[in-house]
């Protein structure tokens, strides 16, 4: 049975299709794009979308041109790295495949002010006032964005998804321009 | 050296203190106020007798190798049937450290990488690791060339210990085995942790620019993001479909909606609140004046239909509303300038109440 339609209403809002998705059939629909990779990747050029494959993920990608969206575009990837910043300076090892929990970032807030701070920033101008709403609306923010999934409820245990290397590949393909004074020191 | 309460001691020497003073008398536990620990040599001891190190030691295998040397020189000179049976205790004892040492530093690489969470921490233990299997496998080479190069091995008469080589040489090459393995996946964790650690400084770094507000002058992250096609980083839009009228009309599922929807639309009470106030008396008493159009473009084309010249049909034509003949002949004018393409205009002229009018009449039609 063909899963085009399936597929193609994961990624078409900007999803990803991840390999270590909690849910068995996001799972399965992902073994079902690597097997029909070529299929798809031409259905899917026909209408204008490109199936990109990331590092066991999968997502679309479309030529935009109008001048309005590259500014949200620059926002939403700044807001990014803003994530990847709070989330890198609670655990460095944290990458795709780890799970985390708000609660234990929070237990780490009062040990590291710069977590503090990163966490209140994230939050400026919403009216979240106590940390472990800010977390939550935090994980719920990486969730629309497909970035992690939700594994136990009970112990409130995120998983973080092959997605994630989406953002880290962003930042690595920053080049930057060093000064030249800094350079020669 | 671990440490265990006092408290939890007690109970294993039937609760007297005395019993456990004894034995710290003896400098069999150590004390430390609330604290009883073993002695540091029978930890040792312990540890290495019930195979349960975690350290690597590759000074043993060194020790027993210089050993087997010794005795080897002894027996040349004066060929006693103990010296034999040492240096075969000691082929063994090669054979089990090493086969120890090798399980031992598999395990530690495996922990050293699953349960350090600390980056440079684990840097340095996989560095550690990855020494001491260089120099596990300094040993084992030595090991290794000491049996194949020496006459005294090559050409033993004794059964026992040509058995015991053989099984030396085996288990020393199924380690070296081993150890290749713990050296490329040393490299690949390495690997792995740089890479890792690439990552988490490049993150930081953009973070720290970026609060500086250096972002956009110092890096190219601005222009990246813009010509980025990604959908994941576009804003979504939902996609939007129209009801399909055909199912609309024959389906009954949508019948059903369409009368559901209308029952909820009269209970919605802004419907009833979005009603306009009465219609004032003003507004039906007020003088508004009807501006006449002549349909210029259905004028022309009922003329086109006909024969006869244009002026004449104008001039004749019934109109909704009556008309003068000043009116008709702005009419006429409008549809002449109008139309030129598709009216031709002879020479002949007509003189009408004063006025030279031209014929024009339909193209292609000839009186």
């Amino acid at each position: 049975m063909s899963k085009t339609a399936e597929v193609f209403d994961a990624l078409c809002r900007g999803g990803f299709i991840c390999s270590n998705a909690v849910v068995p059939s996001d799972r399965t629909l992902y073994q079902y794009v690597e097997e029909h990779e070529e299929r798809l990747r031409e259905s899917f050029s026909e209408i204008g979308f490109r199936l990109e494959a990331g590092n066991q993920f999968y997502y679309f990608s479309r030529e935009n041109e109008d001048a309005q969206s590259k500014e949200r575009k620059i926002k939403k990837a700044l807001r990014w790295l803003d994530l990847l910043a709070f989330f890198t300076t609670y655990r460095k090892d944290l990458c795709r495949g780890a799970r985390v929990s708000p609660h234990e970032i929070a237990g780490q807030l009062d040990v590291n002010s710069s977590l503090k701070d990163q966490l209140a920033a994230l939050h400026r101008g919403s009216d979240s006032k106590n940390y472990s709403d800010q977390l939550d609306a935090l994980f719920k923010e990486l969730k629309k964005e497909g970035f992690v999934e939700l594994e136990n409820e009970t112990s409130q245990m995120w998983k973080i998804l092959d997605a994630w290397d989406y953002m880290e590949q962003m930042v690595m393909a920053v080049s930057i321009f060093e000064d030249e004074e800094e350079a020669v020191s | 050296m671990t440490a265990v309460s006092e408290e939890a001691v007690l109970e294993m020497v039937d609760g007297s203190a005395e019993k456990l003073e004894r034995l710290a008398a003896y400098g069999l536990l150590v004390r430390t106020p609330g604290m009883v620990g073993l002695d540091s040599q029978l930890q040792d001891f312990f540890s290495e007798y019930m195979e349960v190190d975690e350290t690597v030691h590759v000074l043993y295998i060194q020790e027993n190798l210089n050993e087997i040397k010794k005795l080897q020189s002894y027996w040349l000179k004066d060929r006693q049937e103990r010296y034999l049976l040492k240096i075969k205790k000691h082929l063994r004892g090669i054979m089990r450290i090493t086969a120890l040492n090798v399980k031992t530093l598999r395990g530690n690489m495996e922990e050293t990488y699953t349960t350090e969470s600390n980056f440079e921490m684990k840097r340095e233990k996989l560095k550690e690791v990855r020494t001491k299997r260089d120099e596990l496998d300094g040993v084992i080479r030595a090991v290794e060339k000491m049996l194949a190069d020496d006459l005294f091995f090559r050409a033993a008469s004794d059964e026992e210990l040509l058995q015991v080589v053989h099984r030396l040489r085996v288990m020393l090459r199924e380690s070296r085995d081993n150890l290749i393995e713990v050296q490329h996946k040393v490299i690949a964790y390495l690997n792995y942790i740089e890479k890792r650690a690439a990552v988490v400084d490049k993150v930081l770094r953009l973070k720290m620019l970026k609060d500086k507000h250096y972002l956009q002058e110092q890096t190219n992250f601005h222009w990246l993001a813009q010509r980025n096609e990604d959908l994941p980083l576009m804003k979504i839009e939902p996609l939007r479909s129209r009801l399909s009228i055909a199912d609309l009309q024959e389906d009954e599922l949508m019948h059903e909606l369409v009368l559901r929807v209308r029952a909820k639309l009269k209970h919605w009470n802004q419907v009833a609140q979005n009603r306009a106030g009465e219609m004032p008396e003003s507004a039906f008493a007020g003088e508004e004046l009807a501006e006449h159009r002549i349909n210029l473009f259905a004028l022309k084309n009922s003329f086109l239909k006909r024969s006869g010249d244009l002026f004449s049909f104008v001039m004749e034509y019934d109109f909704k509303e009556p008309m003068g003949d000043v009116q008709r002949i702005g009419v006429f004018c409008q549809l002449a300038s109008r139309f030129v393409d598709e009216l031709s205009f002879s020479d002949k002229m007509r003189s009408v109440a004063g006025l030279d009018v031209a014929m024009v009449y339909g193209k292609g039609y000839r009186e």
